[in-house]
């Protein structure tokens, strides 16, 4: 399942992709793949992404019934 | 100290220790004392068979010990490093070689197509006689080796091995053939590979020197490539994926050696051909599902090695194509593991050329959703 909600997050700090992935520690391909519901991250990584995009974990990674 | 000073000093040593290394090993192949002895026979072949059943050598060892035997016969007119570029067929038949002292007791006996070496013998000194024993028939050969007891192990392989070209071995005709019959002492086979042992650990030590001066100077080779967590998860599979590889290849490989399959090829090479599969796997996995290279790494680096690894194995390739040593006597020589090199780098290349249009697509489209997001 997409994450859309992580990407409209970046997209609302004008953030690229490779930005994101920078700032986190990350390669590109892996928030791409973070944003296209490829890959589950660890919540240790999780966590470094609601930071940089200041978000809480429920509000990017909290699947909506 | 500065990188460049270490690096300048390890060239020097360098240097020196290849000096005198090539000097002693100089000395050493001076002080050799081969003991040869050679004739050119004429031999008529009429119907596959010679008209002679041997030939015989004569040679005196003066002083006793230890002698490594070497024994070839060919054709006059061709050389022994010119053996590889010639099929068995065109040199002659299998010949059982004897060596008897000089009251005629049989010191050994070994057996061969063209070029043989004997196990270490220990030799008094004296006069000794070589025979050459031509052989056109499996049957006369596995005769032969039970007569002579030694090398009666080889007998019903190579009896088997060479029976459907037993009677084709040579042409009809006339022919001279060179004889030589070669004794090395065996102390200097050993000193040899003493030396080209230190020679081999100095040379390490000194690339080792050299690598370990530029490691110290350089931060970015300390650094070990730093991968995130989903690279990580993907190289974990790549390795899983190439051990069950190998696994399988390792299995039938063995399931063929057990099983007697796989004559053209040393069983050496085709485990060295595994470990080449493995590695294009494990890689290929890895650079597809973006896992091979490092957080920061360019791939256009990896991609030039790549390349300059593969056309060298190429060139080698078809030189050794162009002189007959990829194929010899109907066994894949060790050359093609250069084919086998030369495929493995250039499946890496060509994934990593599809990865590169890949991500270009993909960076394209991404691109394209975020102008839209925005």
């Amino acid at each position: 399942m997409k994450n859309l909600k992580l990407k409209s997050a970046r997209a609302a700090l004008d953030l690229s992709q490779q930005d994101l992935a920078d700032k986190v520690g990350v390669s590109r391909q892996t928030i791409n793949a973070i944003e296209k519901g490829d890959y589950n991250p660890t919540i240790n990584l999780c966590r470094s992404i609601c930071k940089v995009l200041g978000k809480t974990l429920d509000e990017l990674f909290w699947e909506d019934e | 100290m500065k990188k460049s000073t270490v690096c300048t000093i390890a060239v020097i040593c360098m240097l020196i220790l290849i000096g005198l290394c090539a000097y002693v090993i100089h000395v050493e192949s001076e002080k050799e004392n081969k003991i040869i002895s050679e004739r050119i026979t004429t031999v008529s072949v009429s119907q596959g068979t010679p008209d002679k059943e041997k030939s015989t050598l004569n040679l005196t060892v003066e002083k006793s010990g230890e002698y490594r035997a070497h024994f070839s016969w060919a054709p006059e007119g061709i050389k022994e490093k010119d053996f590889a570029s010639y099929p068995a067929s065109d040199l002659g038949f299998v010949t059982v070689l004897v060596l008897f002292n000089d009251k005629d007791e049989e010191i050994f006996a070994t057996s061969g197509t063209v070029l043989n070496t004997a196990p270490v013998v220990e030799l008094s000194a004296g006069t000794y006689r070589a025979e050459y024993i031509y052989v056109t028939t499996p049957e006369q050969y596995e005769k032969l080796a039970v007569d002579y007891l030694c090398g009666a192990y080889q007998a019903p392989l190579l009896a088997k091995e060479l029976a459907p070209t037993f009677a084709s071995l040579k042409a009809d005709g006339t022919w001279n053939v060179q004889h030589e019959f070669r004794l090395v002492p065996s102390a200097s086979y050993h000193s040899g590979q003493f030396y080209g042992v230190i020679f081999g650990l100095l040379i390490g030590i000194c690339i080792s020197v050299l690598m370990l001066a530029a490691m110290s100077t350089s931060k970015k080779i300390m650094e070990s490539p730093k991968y995130d967590e989903r690279q990580e998860l993907e190289r974990g599979r790549g390795f899983k994926l190439t051990f069950y590889v190998m696994l399988i290849f390792t299995g039938i490989t063995f399931a063929f050696d057990m099983g007697g399959f796989f004559p053209e090829m040393d069983y050496s090479v085709l485990y060295v051909i595994g470990l080449f599969l493995s590695i294009s796997v494990h890689v290929n996995y890895c650079i597809w599902h973006e896992a091979y290279f490092a957080l920061n790494q360019k791939m256009s680096s990896v991609m030039t090695i790549f390349g300059f690894i593969t056309l060298c194995n190429l060139v080698l390739v078809i030189f050794s194509v162009m002189d007959g040593s990829l194929y010899q006597n109907g066994h894949f020589s060790y050359s093609v593991l250069n084919l086998f090199c030369t495929l493995t780098f250039l499946s890496m290349f060509v994934t990593m050329l599809f990865k590169k249009r890949d991500v270009a697509k993909k960076n394209a489209l991404i691109a394209e959703e975020d102008e839209e997001d925005e």
